[in-house]
């Protein structure tokens, strides 16, 4: 399982990054929505399951949903993160397809959470 | 008794009992009301940590109690995790009530595990807690006291030493340059980007357990969301920066960053 993270905040990355490690998946990032955006265009890449901030440079994170869901036609597993209170992101997100959402600031833990459980949903559905 | 207060708001007394059997066996405290109004009514005279909300209910449903936390109650509580009851099964469904507001949702039947790691994560999620404030002290610092709490990052990274000191000197190497470039944005009141570049930064702030800077954050988001005070924005900027300053020397002198 490959999961690309994309934040604008190093140390989000990297903390997802560690803790998502250290349970066995293997964790591709991006640090800006261009770089986001080339990784999954890139089809060698094979990535699996995205994990994507909003605000970020070049493209935002609704922008890479609609690019996966739209344009790439991947029926990848999506988790937005989202700031308390925004709710017309996230309502943006699950219409252009995202299937989770976490808000900032969370837990690494919080977020392995709830790529189990989508992994699980999708799984039984 | 675990300290951990659950609100069950669910009609069918059989699930209640079922319910009430479940998480009691898994040491947790528990209340119970019967529709969406006497869930409201519930947590607006005592304080719970999650609510577990059944869809279907009279008087006032799942989603209308929701609505209710989430738009009239004031912080922490309209953030209180809502976890969905539901019998529907299809996706669209569920995304459905995640679009609502709720944080997560169980299908029925209920399964035992899924119950009890749902409860077991949400007692232990630090980042929800953060936001409660569970970390924070107001009391004034002495000198030589720290303005960093690492006890969140320990948490994360389990005392790996190598991970610890990766975060420190990202922390140490990017927070000045932007804080800079928000003192510039506030100078030329730039305030859309200023707000984005602040959420940027602001879990590095919780990452490394510094909550006065937090809450001086999450003050001039407000400043700028809703248009007010936007001149005294370079003052609170500049007690941010002053503040990060020392937790710099701090991490700098007690960990060699």
């Amino acid at each position: 399982m490959k999961i690309l993270v994309c934040d604008d905040d190093l140390l989000t990355v990297k903390a997802v990054e560690y803790r998502l490690k250290k349970d066995g998946y293997e964790v591709v990032t991006a640090l800006d929505g261009l770089q986001g955006a080339e990784i999954l265009k890139s089809n060698s890449n094979g990535i699996d399951f995205l994990i994507t901030d909003q605000h970020m440079p070049f493209y935002s994170g609704l922008e890479l949903i609609n690019l996966v869901r739209n344009d790439l036609k991947m029926n990848i597993p999506i988790i937005m993160l989202t700031r308390v209170g925004v709710d017309a992101v996230r309502n943006q997100a699950f219409d252009l397809g995202a299937d989770e959402y976490v808000t900032k600031p969370f837990s690494p833990d919080a977020l392995l959470f709830k790529v189990k459980h989508v992994l699980m949903r999708r799984e039984n559905s | 008794m675990r300290n951990f207060r659950v609100l069950i708001a669910e009609d069918s007394e059989l699930n209640r009992l079922f319910l009430e059997n479940l998480i009691t066996s898994f040491g947790y405290d528990h209340e119970f009301a019967t529709n969406g109004k006497e869930a409201i009514d519930l947590l607006r005279k005592e304080d719970f940590d999650l609510v577990l909300m059944d869809i279907e209910m009279p008087v006032l449903n799942g989603i209308e109690a929701l609505h209710v936390i989430r738009k009239d109650f004031l912080p922490p509580k309209s953030h209180i995790p809502i976890v969905a009851i539901t019998a529907h099964t299809s996706r669209t469904y569920c995304l459905e009530l995640l679009k609502n507001g709720f944080d997560h949702y169980l299908m029925k039947p209920y399964k035992k595990s899924e119950i009890q790691e749902m409860l077991e994560f949400y007692s232990k999620d630090t980042g929800r807690q953060l936001l409660k404030g569970r970390f924070v002290s107001n009391e004034a610092k002495a000198d030589n006291e720290r303005f960093y709490d690492l006890e969140y990052l320990k948490e994360i990274a389990e005392d790996d030493e190598d991970f610890m000191n990766e975060m420190m000197k990202i922390f140490v190497n990017e927070i000045p340059s932007n804080l800079s470039s928000a003192k510039k944005m506030a100078s030329n009141a730039e305030w859309v980007s200023l707000g984005k570049l602040l959420h940027k930064i602001a879990p590095a702030y919780a990452f490394f357990g510094i909550h006065e800077i937090e809450s001086e954050i999450h003050r001039i988001e407000e400043y700028i969301h809703f248009s007010k005070e936007l001149t005294e924005i370079p003052k609170y900027l500049e007690i941010i920066s002053e503040l990060t300053q020392k937790v710099i020397r701090q991490l700098k002198d007690d960990f060699n960053v």
